[in-house]
């Protein structure tokens, strides 16, 4: 190996290999010519990849759960104007008219698959598109009609895949129902609390774990501080 | 087979024909004019068809040059694409649909990009030197095509010392390598070019060494006599081609010839990982095309002369001469290219060493087996 | 002559990566050598400190960019262990082939990196080529082909699909023949032998005062490992045999390499065929308290972290140990002496990784 010597050592064998190679690849090319091929080999390349998102609108439940792991905070949740629901489950932006629904900058997704992970219905899922290159930044925001997709899947239960729900402090909780009508999967009825205001109990959040998908969305809106996120 | 292309008969039936037309035109008009009629007639004399025939003459080589050059250039690309499991250069254009075949563009496309690149001369350059650099080494490889025959009628210059003089031109350009090294005033640039002069001197003496074994046995350094030389049939029964008798020269000068042409197993002058890009790390715009165009150039040149020397010129059955002279450059040029792209970079003190300690006498042994070959033909006993 | 500081970096086709060496030369030969690091650096350790324990991971993932995977691997085993989480079979297998999965195309990258540096750019095209099926494995596996973001504190994030093996088994055999090639232009030819011969020669002494590790320490004779000697996950269970050189040089480190990435294409094997079917995760506390150190085996050295956990969302305090920034210290005495061009062949040979150096 190493003790051999000579001129001829030098190149023979690499020789061999290069010639070798060159005749190899001009019978039959390892590579790809990717703007040229078929969508089908293209899409051959990219199996079980996490490219572009998509959210499926059917499931989704605009708790915004995602934004909130999200570690870049690329994901933002959208208002969209829909036609309002009077139902008794509705919550007070359904009464309104809108939904949100989250809305991603991929110029700032890191593409780590948080969101679809800790998502309570499973709405979210990566797709295989990967051709996402823009020539402007303000093209690499994808608004969430962008990322629509409006198959009626099956609706899953709801899961908390966070693992935390909101505790109450009802010394501090001034029963003013914000966390009940913003609740998205309104898991949160109202009960009269051990606190009385003019002879009459203060209405307290009681929580229904079951359905809770722990999105922190009460904590946020809490006017009075007095509820927070407490490990399961 | 004879020439194809009659490269001083040609021009100077061109010359004649020009002139012919002026004295045509002097003919139509001399009346008016007085002197008109003595300067038509000082166009047709000999020296002045002469002149203008040679001036011809270089145009055609020239223009020979520069399309064998995007030729070579285009080759080299393609084939160490393929060499390395690519596809090589395509698609330069912007009608993407037709994307095979087309890259022979792309030399086009990146001379064009050279031109219109900004021309920069850095504030501690030694300014005249700097740009003389380029020039030297550009007309230096384009010089050697004057001596280079292609078939036994399509010459420039038929030289008694061609192969000479196509050596002192290649010796030139590591002169213009320190030169250029020196006057950028960069420090990359200054180790570059004192590699180029170490390995200039290195590997000079073997490659005429081994010219002079071949010149031994060819009893002349006219490359036509060389050639018509190895054209007679040896004891083998076959074309007496130098490379079977001269077989450890021919390895050396094929060594020697890639030192000289800086490719890659020799290319520490520019040695792109250790001294970003050697002595060109300062050359920019067309000037560094100058120097990517005469690299090339040598390149083919140096394909050349190995085939003049080792292979038998432009002899071969059916074809003619330019044919199978073309073919025998491209074939040992594409050796060039599949020794350069597989090798690393042998360190300076290697090179250094390799040349001195295993080419130079290595060469000397060329000219024994020369003198010893010439030596026993003398008694009817030799190779031819 | 006079001598000369040559700055090789912060632009410079040697560093691979955002690095300076400045190289005191005496014609060709080096006299003294400095890295000078800092150009790269980000806070990566402030930063975990406000970040929750998951979105460490990809964070973790980014410190090498070559061999992400193990960096999150490592910092996913120490808080485990701060937890006291016993993570299930299947999953633990599941990161052994993942990170053995890592290491190929690190140690592909490294070898597709040398080529370059002593001017052998075909081998870089070669080992793109073969680097690309393992990233496509990794891809099938993980879903993205650098910055997996694929261990997760108490198991991994997704399980392998079925057709899985299959390619696995096809793709490396595929590798071992080529990998045949790769010998015939590198050590099988005496132009390469003579750049990475005998240069860089690094004592056993020298390496353990300085703190190096990994391939590096493996090359100068030390037979250390820390899959073999503080085994984690399941490598203790696997048949396989630490690559070890005696003579310390640049070949030898070479030498060291290219065995373990056979060694690595035998365990991703194995591990295939003796992985159990089960659960891929368990559910990990979400305010851990304590602290704890681990070292891992990653494919440049040996990675520890130090976590510090006070029992809220975020680590109060997360230290890494990198191999490459311990490694740097020996260039001084590794580089002085030797030819310019030497320089790339004992970098070259190191390894160097600066996402993870300068963190």
């Amino acid at each position: 190996m190493a003790d051999k010597s000579g001129l001829m050592n030098y190149f023979l064998k690499p020789l061999y290999v290069s010639m070798k190679q060159t005749f190899k690849s001009l019978l039959k090319p390892e590579t790809i010519l990717i703007p040229f091929e078929s969508a089908e080999e293209r899409a051959a390349l990219r199996e079980g990849f996490r490219g572009q998102h998509s959210i499926d609108w059917g499931r989704c439940i605009g708790c915004g759960l995602c934004s909130r792991v999200c570690p870049n905070e690329c994901i933002t949740m959208e208002k969209i104007e829909v036609e309002s629901t009077k139902s008794l489950r509705s919550t007070q932006d359904e009464k309104k008219g809108v939904i949100s629904r989250p809305a991603v900058d991929i110029g700032l997704c890191l593409y780590c698959g948080f969101c679809a992970e800790y998502c309570p219905t499973d709405a979210w899922e990566y797709t295989t598109i990967v051709e996402l290159a823009e020539l402007k930044r303000e093209g690499l925001v994808l608004s969430a009609e962008a990322l629509r997709k409006d198959t009626e899947g099956e609706k899953v239960p709801v899961a908390n895949k966070i693992e935390e729900n909101p505790q109450l402090d009802a010394e501090t909780c001034i029963g003013c129902k914000r966390c009940e009508r913003n609740c998205p999967t309104r898991c949160i009825e109202m009960v009269p609390g051990p606190k009385m205001r003019k002879d009459k109990p203060i209405p307290n959040p009681k929580f229904d774990y079951s359905v809770c998908v722990g999105c922190k969305t009460c904590v946020d809106i809490c006017p009075s501080d007095s509820l927070r996120m407490e490990v399961r | 087979m004879s020439g194809l292309f009659d490269l001083g008969g040609w021009s100077r039936e061109i010359s004649a024909f020009v002139s012919d037309i002026l004295a045509w035109l002097a003919d139509l008009f001399g009346g008016w004019i007085p002197w008109f009629r003595d300067v038509a007639n000082w166009f047709r004399t000999d020296v002045v068809i002469e002149f203008w025939g040679f001036v011809i003459a270089v145009m055609i080589m020239l223009v020979f040059a520069v399309i064998n050059l995007l030729v070579v250039l285009w080759m080299e690309r393609k084939l160490y694409g393929r060499l390395q499991d690519r596809r090589g250069v395509m698609v330069p254009h912007p009608w993407k649909k037709i994307h095979k075949g087309t890259g022979f563009l792309q030399n086009m496309a990146d001379g064009i990009k050279l031109v219109m690149k900004e021309s920069i001369t850095p504030r501690n350059a030694d300014k005249s030197m700097f740009h003389a650099a380029p020039a030297i080494i550009f007309i230096s490889s384009v010089m050697a095509y004057a001596a280079i025959p292609l078939s036994t009628t399509f010459v420039l210059a038929d030289l008694e010392l061609g192969l000479i003089f196509i050596v002192a031109m290649f010796a030139l350009s590591p002169l213009a390598v320190l030169i250029a090294g020196w006057a950028s005033g960069n420090k990359y640039t200054l180790i570059g070019g004192m590699r180029g002069a170490a390995q200039m001197l290195a590997y000079e003496i073997p490659l005429l060494l081994c010219i002079a074994g071949v010149a031994i046995m060819a009893g002349s350094l006219n490359p036509m006599e060389v050639v018509a030389a190895q054209q007679r049939t040896s004891v083998l029964g076959i074309e007496n081609w130098y490379f079977i008798p001269q077989f450890i020269g021919f390895i050396v000068f094929m060594v020697a010839i890639l030192a000289e042409l800086e490719k890659l197993p020799f290319d520490i002058p520019e040695a792109e990982s250790e001294l970003v890009e050697g002595w060109l790390t300062e050359i920019t715009d067309i000037r560094f095309g100058l120097i990517f165009m005469s690299k090339w150039m040598k390149g083919w040149a140096a394909a050349a002369l190995v085939v003049l020397l080792f292979f038998g010129g432009w002899s071969g059955p059916f074809f003619p001469q330019e044919v199978w002279f073309m073919i025998k450059t491209y074939i040992v040029f594409a050796f060039f290219v599949w020794i350069a792209w597989i090798l690393p970079r042998i360190r300076i003190d290697q090179i250094l060493k390799i040349g001195w300690y295993e080419l130079v006498p290595l060469s000397f042994a060329t000219i024994l087996i020369a003198v010893a070959l010439k030596f026993l033909s003398h008694f009817g006993m030799g190779w031819f | 002559m006079t001598k000369l500081w040559i700055n090789m970096g912060p632009q410079h086709p040697m560093t691979h990566g955002l690095w300076n060496l400045r190289i005191l030369v005496d014609g060709e030969t080096i006299v003294d050598a400095e890295p000078v690091l800092g150009y790269l650096h980000r806070g990566v350790e402030k930063l975990c400190e406000r970040r929750t324990y998951n979105q460490i991971i990809p964070l973790a993932d980014r410190l090498c960019y070559v061999s992400s995977l193990c960096f999150a691997h490592a910092y996913c085993l120490t808080v485990e262990e701060m937890m006291d989480l016993e993570i299930p079979e299947r999953a633990k297998y599941l990161r052994v082939i993942a990170l053995e999965l890592q290491r190929v195309t690190s140690h592909m990258t490294w070898l597709m990196a040398i080529g370059p540096d002593v001017g052998l750019i075909t081998l870089l095209l070669y080992c793109l080529r073969e680097r690309e099926y393992f990233l496509d494995l990794l891809q099938l596996q993980t879903g993205a082909r650098m910055n997996q973001n694929y261990p997760r504190i108490g198991g991994v994030s997704q399980d392998i699909p079925s057709n899985f093996e299959h390619k696995a088994i096809k793709i490396i055999d595929k590798f071992k023949v080529r990998v045949k090639d790769y010998h015939k232009v590198t050590n099988e030819s005496s132009a390469f032998l003579k750049r990475m011969q005998g240069v860089g020669t690094l004592s056993v002494e020298d390496a353990i005062a300085y703190g190096v590790t990994g391939p590096n320490i493996r090359g100068s004779g030390a037979k250390l490992d820390m899959r073999e000697h503080d085994p984690y996950e399941v490598y203790d269970e696997l048949d396989w045999e630490i690559q070890v050189r005696d003579e310390g040089d640049s070949l030898a480190r070479f030498h060291v390499r290219m065995g373990e990435m056979q060694e690595s294409c035998k365990i991703i094997l194995q591990a295939l065929k003796k992985m159990p079917d089960g659960p891929i995760n368990v559910k990990a506390p979400l305010r851990p308290e304590g602290q704890t150190f681990r070292r891992t085996e990653d494919s440049r050295g040996e990675v520890s972290y130090y976590v510090v956990g006070n029992g809220g969302e975020s680590p109060y305090r997360l230290k890494v140990r990198s191999p490459i920034f311990c490694t740097m210290n020996v260039l001084p005495k590794l580089l002085t002496g030797v030819n310019v061009a030497d320089v790339l062949a004992i970098m070259g040979s190191i390894d160097v990784c600066i996402g993870e150096t300068d963190k």
